[in-house]
């Protein structure tokens, strides 16, 4: 079931598969890109803080913590 | 043989390169040459350690470094640490160092906590891959260390490693191949390519393009293919693809899944829920500033440093003085003065405070390599933000509490321009090391009783200070920041001993080393311009030099209850180093026994808070002022921060003094 969503929409816990990354600013999208979170890879939200500013999630085992504008822009799609 | 020492941050790489290192020289440049290096030598040669990177592209001042490094410097070849327990994403690294040319020798870190993952590596079906030696290295348990290094003894031919991009890519990279003057090197000309297509600006140069502006035509007309024909978003997104589709098979082979669970990771979540929480959080964070704080200044650093104390003044300066006797030197006379009551009371003086500077570096060090200060940098991120900084400006801004020099550079992790030189420019408010001895000196005589207390509003002032300055400057002259946070968060690490305590030496024997050349050199030239004058030798106090140029200065230091010469002139010295306004201090308010009682008559308790505060935030010493100047190659900005750190230091002295008159 493909649906609009983006990673600050996901619950803590939620898996989804990437699909587009074009509306995150560009130097934060290659920054994105060196750290592995890529169209194509699964991410798992892991946990919000300070108050929903910060998202952290989980990509290939790796741990990366990210502003909530940004985490806007990172469409997802979720079974 | 001489190895360059590359891989990912959170690797593991320092553990690495201080187990191989038998001896090391921290080569950190504070004036002329950019680059600071660690190189080690190991039994076969040397090593040198740069800057933990996640690509050869780089992201920040401190990425930079590795591609000069990699394109410049001269090395027989590369020793890559990946940390096995990520290796997907370490290897496009990897790839790219591949894709060099030289020679390169991969080692596979904490293999140890992989073992807990559940997961096994076959080495040999990853070395096949990737066409160069692979090793597995635990640095905690030091296993594989021997095999790293007896494989450094001779230097192997790197077999040639070529991914392919994509016949879109691959005619890019083609002509722009066609483009660069030198074909002599063709795999060195693949990788400029790659890289040039990648987005590193920094191959330009090396490139020696015929035509530049061809080359960024050829890069845009790609990117538009990608994206038109949808093999990707953007270009940099399909070589990333590429590269990961490689890893991805790669590791089908190499990679054995033997159970699901991975307990260590579970444990990390779990902490972090708690460290991270808005409250709890927070008051963890004030607890442990609060505890490395007493423990430095009160619980352990007091004693200590009365210890020397005693040793300086009860033993080794009758020591000396009888010594000189011995040797017939005059009692009282030029050389005596010069020995005693300049070096030995000013250095002396300054070497009393290393066992404080020392605990405090230390705390730093372990607090660091726990990985504490990221989830310090996630809670501050959006508190920071408001003030027009980073979260990750939090690791320079404690630093400066240590010593402003490694702070300012540390400011290279910082990736926005703007937001780096923001937090330059207040690092200078971080009460350093070297303004503890002049707090100790003025809060002992004036405020024995609130001594603690006293000190302890230096550092919140400084504090609040660089917060405010840099929120008034984030909205006026540093406006629209480009706001860059993405942070790995790496799980907990239990600090290593070996590391920590090397990274400490490495602190402490700088400070020395600065005690060593500055301050004894700014000792000296103050005893000069104390003990002569105009007229010869001075006979009395205000007739030297230093009073002369110190008459001079002081009525702008009157409004703000200390235009004396004596104070004014203090400051002046104290630009070399800060701790040379206690020496000075000591020096020209009478030598050891005198001082005391002269400085408690020559300022009011409200004046010598003042000073206090005036000391803290006026200027950046010499040796930072030259790091800001190493660190932003602008003249320019090197003189607006001192303009700007006196200005703010007037200022605020001046409200504190005033209000405190009227208070009074």
């Amino acid at each position: 079931m493909i649906q609009n969503k983006t990673i600050s929409d996901m619950t803590i816990g939620e898996m989804g598969l990437i699909v587009n990354m074009d509306n995150v600013e560009k130097t934060v999208r290659n920054r994105f890109l060196d750290l592995g979170i890529a169209p194509n890879i699964q991410v798992k939200l892991l946990n919000k803080i300070n108050f929903n500013q910060l998202f952290i999630i989980e990509v290939d085992e790796v741990e990366i913590c990210i502003r909530q504008k940004d985490a806007k822009m990172i469409l997802i799609e979720t079974n | 043989m001489r190895y360059l020492l590359i891989g990912n941050p959170n690797v593991g790489k320092s553990s690495v390169f201080n187990l191989m290192s038998e001896s090391f020289a921290h080569v950190a440049n504070y004036g002329g040459i950019t680059i600071e290096k660690k190189i080690g030598k190991f039994k076969y040669g040397e090593l040198i350690d740069l800057p933990g990177t996640y690509s050869v592209s780089p992201n920040s001042d401190d990425e930079g470094i590795v591609t000069y490094s990699l394109l410049h410097d001269e090395y027989d070849g590369i020793v890559n640490i990946v940390d096995s327990t990520h290796i997907k994403r370490n290897l496009h690294l990897t790839i790219q160092l591949l894709e060099l040319g030289r020679p390169v020798i991969i080692g596979l870190n904490m293999m140890d906590e992989l073992k807990h993952t559940g997961k096994e590596i076959i080495f040999d079906k990853l070395s096949e891959k990737l066409k160069s030696p692979v090793l597995g290295l635990s640095a905690r348990t030091k296993e594989g260390i021997n095999d790293l290094v007896s494989n450094l003894s001779s230097v192997k031919e790197q077999q040639s490693f070529q991914l392919y991009y994509g016949h879109t890519i691959e005619e890019a990279i083609s002509k722009l191949i066609d483009l660069m003057r030198n074909q002599d090197n063709q795999v060195l000309n693949r990788f400029l390519a790659i890289q040039l297509l990648e987005g590193n600006q920094g191959v330009i140069e090396s490139m020696d393009l015929k035509n530049p502006l061809k080359a960024e035509l050829i890069i845009k007309n790609c990117e538009e293919e990608i994206i038109n024909k949808k093999v990707a978003f953007s270009l940099k997104g399909a070589i990333f693809n590429a590269r990961r589709d490689f890893i991805d098979k790669m590791l089908k082979d190499s990679v054995l899944i033997k159970s699901d669970k991975n307990y260590s990771k579970i444990l990390n979540n779990r902490i972090d829920k708690w460290v991270t929480h808005p409250i709890l959080g927070l008051l963890l964070f004030i607890i442990v500033m609060f505890s490395i704080y007493f423990l430095t200044f009160d619980f352990l650093g007091n004693y200590i440093s009365d210890g020397i104390d005693y040793l300086m003044t009860e033993q080794i300066t009758p020591l000396v003085s009888n010594l000189l006797n011995i040797f017939g030197v005059k009692e009282n006379g030029m050389i005596s003065n010069l020995v005693l009551e300049g070096i030995i009371a000013g250095v002396g003086g300054v070497l009393v405070f290393v066992p404080q500077i020392g605990i405090l570096f230390l705390l730093l060090a372990l607090l660091e390599s726990t990985g504490y200060m990221t989830r310090v940098a996630m809670m501050l991120d959006t508190l920071l933000s408001k003030f027009g900084l980073n979260g990750k400006s939090i690791v320079p801004l404690v630093t400066g509490i240590g010593c402003n020099v490694p702070a300012i550079m540390a400011t290279r992790t910082i990736s926005d321009k703007k937001e780096r030189l923001l937090t330059i420019l207040i690092i200078p408010f971080m009460s350093c090391s070297a303004r503890i001895p002049v707090y100790g000196l003025l809060a002992s005589i004036f405020f024995e009783k609130h001594r603690a207390l006293v000190i302890l509003s230096m550092y919140v002032i400084g504090t609040l200070v660089a917060l405010i300055s840099a929120k008034i400057l984030s909205l006026s002259i540093f406006k629209n920041t480009g706001n860059q946070f993405v942070l790995e968060i790496p799980p907990y690490r239990l600090p290593s001993g070996r590391n920590v305590y090397r990274q400490t030496k490495i602190m402490i024997m700088d400070f020395i080393e600065k005690a060593g050349k500055f301050i004894l050199l700014g000792t000296i030239v103050l005893w000069f311009l104390q003990y002569m004058g105009p007229g010869g030798v001075a006979l009395t106090e205000d007739s030297s030099f230093l009073a002369y140029i110190g008459n001079f200065f002081a009525p702008l230091f009157r409004p703000i209850g200390f235009g004396s010469w004596e104070a004014t002139s203090s400051l002046i010295v104290g630009f070399l180093a800060k701790e040379l306004i206690f020496t000075s201090m000591v020096v020209i308010y009478g030598g050891e026994a005198l001082y005391a009682s002269a400085i408690s008559t020559a300022f009011s308790g409200l004046s010598a808070y003042t000073f206090m505060v005036f000391s803290l935030l006026y200027l950046p010493c010499l040796a930072a002022v030259g790091t800001i100047h190493q660190e932003t190659k602008s003249l320019r900005f090197t003189l607006y921060a001192l303009l700007f750190t006196f200005s703010i230091a007037y200022i605020v002295s001046f409200v504190i003094y005033q209000i405190g008159l009227l208070i009074i």
